[in-house]
């Protein structure tokens, strides 16, 4: 490909520009990692440094020793471990979930016909459009009636669908499916199922990946929910844990506070760098069919 | 080992209500777990480990949340039905929950708390308790408000710095802003680090025990003293005799240890904290009395909200670790000033002396503070709104958005509009 | 050929009826949940507006009072400036960065690109409560290192979180941060199924970078785009973690930074008027609606050029 632009009479003006293109890339990635990575250092920072340290101005910005004694405070105060696992879980459940039926709901909706659609999908975004905060008070009502004090249920079964996802997956499909596709399908004698696990799915699933990514994120960052639903001791998320770190009455213990975030969000980088080379896979695949 | 015989009159008390509800249970029962949902954990780290020895039958669990999410979480469960075994509040919150005694278990009747009144301070015993004498809360600590002061920066700026000497120059507020000006005249730089503080200490001062709410009608009213506070607060602005820095903010803390400001208002509960900004410049700081005697800033009740699910062991544990014993430990230990006054007479509470703090004796400081503290202010359903509405106009002249009188005025407005609510 | 359109024929009607059924699996379990869960609070939660409503006393019924009672109610319209405000300046220039970085992750030879993704996300993992501290710490008036920057270039030291502008420059630069990430791995996923071969054809027309840009990408994941504004939108007319955790719950002094979500959760939870809250969010809606309606609308007519 790069032989034929070559030879173009405009190729001159796109060689030189691709370069400085490539470098103005490079310096935006660059800085906006910078932006993103500092915080998360200066985290690590005042986990590892005594506070007065952190209070200098200009303050240390080196790694101290400190880090084994904010260890001690962090799990004095709350189970991390604990914190992660069940936050893990709860994630791991809801971006299952979202992916098995938002996608499934998505492509109903974008592709399917029947009574009644444009109206429930309509239904469906305006219920996005109603604030989160006094719709607690009901729910709480609600799954305390049932019984799920302190339970992840209570956390998980609301979440397991989410209207965002089939919101998403709707567009998603819309765009990159086209009737031609599924028409051959047909054609070919495929049941309604079958068009929808063996060429929609496949065709629709880095985004469906990421749309499960960020169900997981959202429910990692939830903090207010599962607040209220658990007691903070041996039930607690990776979010509760981080508030509990405290010094003493009305001060927070930035140390513990920070260290608890930086170990809590460790485990998730390296979930990451494990789940983007799925994606670049699967997004390779998709590019060869497409 | 009992120091006076009210000593031991208290103690027994405690003892007998104690004894009357422990679950007479077989030895080989299994542990009861009860929730105790704070917004920290009281500094009783080291009492819920001594806990676990005395009474191993009884497991606390301790849940904790940041300062609103604890209070507005606990409103939510309420209204559900349900509830932590032991849910703590903090006193500005105490007067929104006092409103509906019927959401928390009558401690007086049900295990017969109104015999343990005597043994705390009254106004802070009073804040647990509602309008209709529901007993719903056992006070904890009490924040005792005094100065703190940069005593090496008051010497550089030629003016006294021992403790009394400076209790004395700043005891009215006319003696105060005369002696923070020739500090700033001295130094050219701010005396106080804010004047909310301020605002809200003195305006707790008047004779009468009236801030917002008067007692007898449970109305929001508006008194003289705090007028006199907010002018106060004006006048201190205008002649640049505060820094302004907000309080806990990382400016607040940083100023604690480079002398952006030399002197603030500190509670008993602050003074760690203070060390730990100023760890390079021990016995700088020093505690002396705050302007126009005592004033308070902090410290929580125990309640027990009806729907807990063990009633009789939070009880328990409650009247455990409130007792003169457990609070005198945990003055000792932590600094945390304690709401019964037999422990003021304690030999090791008035002989403690905070090194960091040019050797203070801050139990008898803070005691005394306390202690000077007679009429209780009387806190209605909205008090935190109301406090909110005044904080906020003293803000606004502070920072110069807006002059004192158009602070004020627009403040009033606010006010009335707290007012029509039911 | 024959057998074929046999089939095609017969296939038609019991396809609707597939078509129908498999729907209808689709959606049911989707819409259980969502009845119970999402839309069950939403109607009591309307329910309540009509109420003046204690919720730890009684309520009662008050018809349209609140609704009349909150138009008029200036801290309404404080509140509704303040989220626009911040929602423009958090939004705006987020999802073009996103867009800019989406673009730039999407190249074929870009080193390290899966390092490069992890990293963007970072800021959408890390916890807000830790995040909202370093950020007060970086806007700090006396010893806060922006502060410390711009004096440098001669700019007096400024209280941030204090005035209206900036405080909500603090707030949306926090929201850019956070969110900037997440917006670009979803326009990232939508631009990686767009088929290479537009791009080639493109190129063999002599398209340069931005004509391919604007020509093949953009029409490429213009669905997705609209769904990223509209989420955009609902999310920020209902900003609430950002401004809370860095200023408080009261605003500021002169709810310089008090959005609409905050006014709701004021009324409701600390004020304990369920019934005023409730219509707060009943207005919140409305205006996410119509917002949500203007985006559609001009993306329609863009889609139209």
């Amino acid at each position: 490909m790069s032989a034929i632009t070559e030879k173009n009479s405009t190729s001159t003006s796109l060689k030189p520009q691709f370069r400085i293109g490539s470098a103005l890339s490079y310096l935006v990635l660059g800085v906006s990692t910078f932006l993103v990575v500092f915080p998360f250092w200066w985290m690590l920072v005042v986990a590892s440094n005594t506070k007065d340290e952190i209070a200098k101005n200009p303050p240390r910005f080196v790694i101290g020793d400190q880090l084994p004694v904010t260890f001690d405070v962090i799990f004095e105060y709350a189970n991390i471990y604990r914190a992660i696992t069940i936050s893990f879980i709860i994630a791991i459940s809801m971006a299952i979930s979202h992916i098995f039926f938002c996608t499934f709901a998505g492509y109903a909706f974008a592709k399917l016909k029947f009574k009644g659609q444009k109206q429930l999908f309509a239904f469906i975004l305006l219920t996005m459009m109603v604030p989160g905060q006094l719709g607690i008070i009901p729910m709480y009502i609600l799954v305390t009636r049932l019984g799920w004090n302190n339970d992840l249920k209570a956390i998980i079964v609301p979440g397991l669908v989410s209207a965002f996802g089939v919101f998403w997956m709707r567009q998603s499909i819309s765009a990159v499916i086209s009737e031609e596709v599924i028409q051959a399908a047909r054609i070919d004698g495929a049941s309604p199922w079958q068009i929808y696990t063996k060429i929609v799915f496949p065709l629709v699933r880095p985004t469906a990946l990421v749309m499960g990514l960020f169900s997981f994120l959202n429910a990692w960052n939830d903090f207010l929910w599962p607040m209220l639903i658990l007691d903070g001791d041996k039930m607690l998320t990776v979010q509760m844990a981080i508030a509990q770190m405290k010094e003493q009455a009305y001060i927070v213990n930035h140390a513990a506070q920070m260290g608890a975030a930086f170990f809590a969000t460790l485990p998730l980088i390296i979930l990451f760098f494990l789940v983007s080379k799925q994606l670049v896979k699967g997004v390779m695949e998709g590019a060869i069919k497409g | 080992m009992f120091k006076s015989i009210r000593n031991a009159k208290i103690v027994a008390v405690f003892a007998v209500v104690g004894a009357l509800v422990l679950p007479t249970t077989p030895a080989s029962a299994a542990p009861v777990e009860i929730t105790l949902s704070c917004f920290n954990d009281l500094n009783m780290g080291n009492l819920l480990k001594e806990w676990e020895t005395v009474n191993p039958n009884i497991k606390v669990k301790l849940k904790t949340a940041d300062f609103n999410a604890h209070h507005d979480g606990l409103l939510t469960q309420l209204i559900a039905g349900q509830g932590p075994d032991i849910a703590c509040m903090e006193v500005g919150y105490t007067s929104r929950f006092k409103a509906y005694p019927q959401l928390f278990t009558n401690l007086g009747k049900t295990f017969k708390a109104n015999t343990l009144e005597k043994s705390f301070i009254n106004w802070r015993w009073e804040q647990g308790v509602a309008r209709d004498g529901t007993i719903i809360g056992i006070p904890t600590d009490v924040g005792g408000l005094a100065m703190c002061y940069r005593q090496d920066l008051l010497k550089k700026a030629g003016l006294p710095n021992e403790r009394k000497a400076v209790s004395d120059a700043t005891s009215t507020q006319a003696k105060l802003t005369a002696f923070a000006e020739k500090y700033v005249a001295a130094t050219g730089k701010p005396f106080l680090d804010n004047v909310s503080q301020l605002f809200e200490g003195v305006s707790r001062q008047g004779a009468d025990g009236v801030q917002f709410y008067d007692k007898k009608t449970d109305k929001i009213v508006e008194v003289p003293q705090v007028k006199k506070a907010y002018d106060l607060a004006a006048t201190f602005v205008s002649k640049k005799l505060s820094a302004e820095i907000a309080p806990w903010s990382s400016d607040w803390n940083q100023g604690m240890g480079n002398g952006a400001f030399a002197a603030m208002l500190c509670p008993s509960w602050l003074l760690a904290n203070i060390q730990n900004n100023a760890k390079d410049i021990p016995g700088a700081w020093d505690v002396a009395q705050m302007p126009g005697g005592g004033a308070n800033w902090g410290g929580s009740q125990l309640t027990i909200p009806k729907f807990a699910a063990n009633p009789k062991q939070a009880w328990t544990f409650i009247s455990w670790v409130l007792a003169p014993e457990q609070q005198l430990k945990l003055f000792l230990d932590k600094g945390v000033l304690p709401t019964t006054p037999a422990v003021y007479k304690d030999k090791k509470f008035l002989a403690a002396k905070d090194i960091a703090y040019n050797n203070a004796p801050i139990g008898k400081i803070f005691s005394d503070v306390v202690m000077s503290i007679k009429k209780p202010i009387y806190e209605g359903k909205y008090q935190v709104s109301v406090k909110d509405a005044y904080n906020a106009a003293v803000g606004r002249m502070a920072s110069g958005k807006q002059t004192p009188a158009a602070s004020w005025a627009q403040l009033m407005k606010e006010i009335k509009k707290i007012k029509s609510l039911s | 050929m024959n057998l074929k359109l046999n089939a095609l024929v017969k296939s038609k009607s019991s396809l609707r009826a597939g078509e129908g059924r498999l729907a209808f699996t689709a959606i049911s379990p989707f819409y259980f949940l969502y009845l119970v869960f999402g839309i069950f609070p939403i109607l009591y939660t309307s329910y309540m507006a009509f109420f003046a409503w204690d919720p730890l006393g009684e309520k009662v019924f008050i018809g349209l009072t609140n609704f009349t009672n909150l138009l008029q109610d200036e801290v309404l319209w404080k509140a509704l400036r303040n989220t626009l405000s911040i929602w423009v300046l958090g939004t705006v220039p987020q999802l073009a960065l996103a867009l800019y970085l989406a673009t730039i992750l999407n190249r074929n030879r870009l080193r390290f690109s899966n390092f490069w993704r992890a990293a963007i996300l970072i800021p959408n993992v890390t916890s807000v409560l830790a995040i909202a501290v370093i950020f007060s710490s970086l806007y700090g008036r006396d010893f806060g290192l922006i502060n410390y920057v711009l004096n440098f270039f001669g700019v007096d030291k400024i209280n941030w979180m204090e005035g209206t502008l900036t405080s909500h420059i603090e707030i949306s630069s926090m929201i850019i941060w956070r969110w900037t990430g997440y917006n670009a791995l979803i326009y990232l996923a939508a631009m990686q199924s767009i088929p290479k071969d537009l791009y080639e054809s493109a190129a063999l027309d002599g398209a340069t970078g931005w004509q391919q840009f604007i020509y093949v990408t953009l029409p490429g994941i213009r669905n997705v785009m609209i769904f990223t504004i509209t989420m955009s939108t609902i999310g920020g007319l209902q900003t609430f973690n950002e401004p809370y955790i860095l200023g408080g719950v009261t605003g500021g002094n002169d709810k310089q930074f008090y959005t609409l979500a905050m006014f709701l959760y004021e009324e409701a939870f600390r004020k304990f008027q369920f019934g005023y809250g409730a219509a707060i969010g009943i207005f919140i809606f409305f205006c996410v609606v119509i917002f949500a309606l203007i985006n559609a609308f001009i993306a329609s007519k863009i889609a139209k050029d």
